[in-house]
């Protein structure tokens, strides 16, 4: 009786480590960051050009720095919304709750090492967890969309 | 009784201002909606006023014009107190800036120059306000100026504006300084007011407050008449 009562205590011990472990690491594949080949200026322009390019649009920026100058913190930091309404009809169509990550967020920052960098969630890990094809599909696409709009904007 | 009724309608049209920033934080509306709607009308309306009543109620309308620029003048040293105070990082953010990203809707781009000048003019506009309040109400009493600084520090503490910033009641919860520089700044603000006023308004012989003190009639003190 003791025995069984250990094995099943170890069992959902080592069940709850793997889920602690892999949470974060979860996280850590679903963010992108690529290092940026050029200044904070340069790929903030660039990125404003390109997203029209990969057929998508910025729907809104927040200019992150900018706003927290207001509290003394000096830093280069750019939140774009960007997306394609149509391409949002075809998620939303499938499920609402999908404009929880729509429009997606494209990051751009300067960091205490003087780099700038561009960061974004991939949206086939963030979507996937709706577990409906149609949105994996699409997400998929978008994956690819926002590899290369992060190349185009960094190098 | 008409004495009354202006200084009820200066009064109101003159807290106007203040009322709308703490409004929109507590989720009444939003700013620039309130700053057309309230803000702009009730400037408008109080300069109209003035106008209107300058020869038949001197004592009110000087008490305005004197307020509001003695208001102006007794908002530079609470200015200098709060920069202070942010440079030393007590307060948690810059309030003019924020009023001014508020007040036209681009909190989410962040300052710029205009909205620089319309966070800084709402501010010191707050400053005449308050000003025209003190003078209508208190008139030269000089040391009372220094209690309605701090009744003002205490009232902003406590106000929906400082409940938004999330430092708790008095902002405790960020830090001793944030009471401090408040209660600092605000001082600064009623002990200049009360000076500037009890020198602007005794200067004024037209505006009757050397002899009555407040814009209220006193008994055995009446307002001088024009002559």
């Amino acid at each position: 009786m003791v025995t069984k009562f250990s094995r099943v205590f170890a069992l959902f011990l080592a069940l709850a480590v793997v889920v602690a472990v892999a949470s974060p690491a979860m996280a850590q594949d679903a963010r992108v960051t690529v290092t940026s080949q050029k200044s904070f200026d340069q790929t903030v322009s660039q990125l404003k050009s390109n997203v029209s390019q990969g057929g998508m649009m910025i729907m809104a920026t927040v200019d992150q720095g900018n706003m927290l100058s207001m509290t003394g913190l000096k830093m280069r930091a750019t939140l774009f919304l960007v997306g394609n309404p149509n391409v949002g009809k075809k998620l939303f169509e499938q499920n609402h709750a999908v404009g929880l990550y729509i429009p997606l967020r494209v990051f751009i920052y300067e960091s205490t090492d003087g780099k700038t960098y561009l960061s974004y969630d991939k949206p086939s890990a963030v979507l996937g967890q709706f577990k409906n094809e149609e949105i994996n599909k699409t997400a998929a696409m978008l994956d690819q969309k926002l590899e290369g709009l992060a190349q185009m904007s960094t190098h | 009784m008409k004495k009354y009724f202006w200084i009820a309608t200066v009064l109101l049209l003159a807290a106007g201002g203040p009322k709308i920033f703490p409004a929109a934080l507590a989720g009444y509306s939003t700013l620039p909606v309130l700053a057309l709607r309230l803000l702009l009308p009730a400037i408008a309306a109080l300069f109209v006023v003035t106008l209107v009543i300058w020869r038949s109620q001197p004592t009110i309308a000087r008490a305005v014009a004197w307020g509001a620029v003695a208001g102006v003048l007794a908002t530079v040293p609470l200015e200098v107190v709060r920069l202070i105070g942010f440079h030393f990082d007590y307060m948690p953010g810059n309030l003019p800036r924020l009023m001014g990203v508020l007040l036209l809707d681009r909190f989410a781009q962040g300052p710029s120059t205009a909205s620089d000048i319309a966070g800084w003019t709402y501010h010191f506009w707050n400053g005449a306000s308050f000003g025209i309040i003190y003078a209508v109400l208190f008139g030269t009493r000089r040391w009372l100026g220094a209690l309605y600084g701090l009744l003002l520090g205490i009232g902003f503490m406590l106000s929906p504006v400082v409940t938004s910033l999330g430092v708790g009641y008095f902002g405790l919860q960020y830090s001793y300084g944030f009471p401090v520089t408040v209660t600092l700044a605000h001082l600064a603000y009623g002990v200049t007011l009360g000076w500037l006023l009890a020198r602007f308004l005794a200067q004024d012989r037209a505006s009757g407050l050397r002899s009555c003190r407040t814009c209220f009639p006193v008994p055995g003190a009446a307002p001088k008449a024009i002559s």
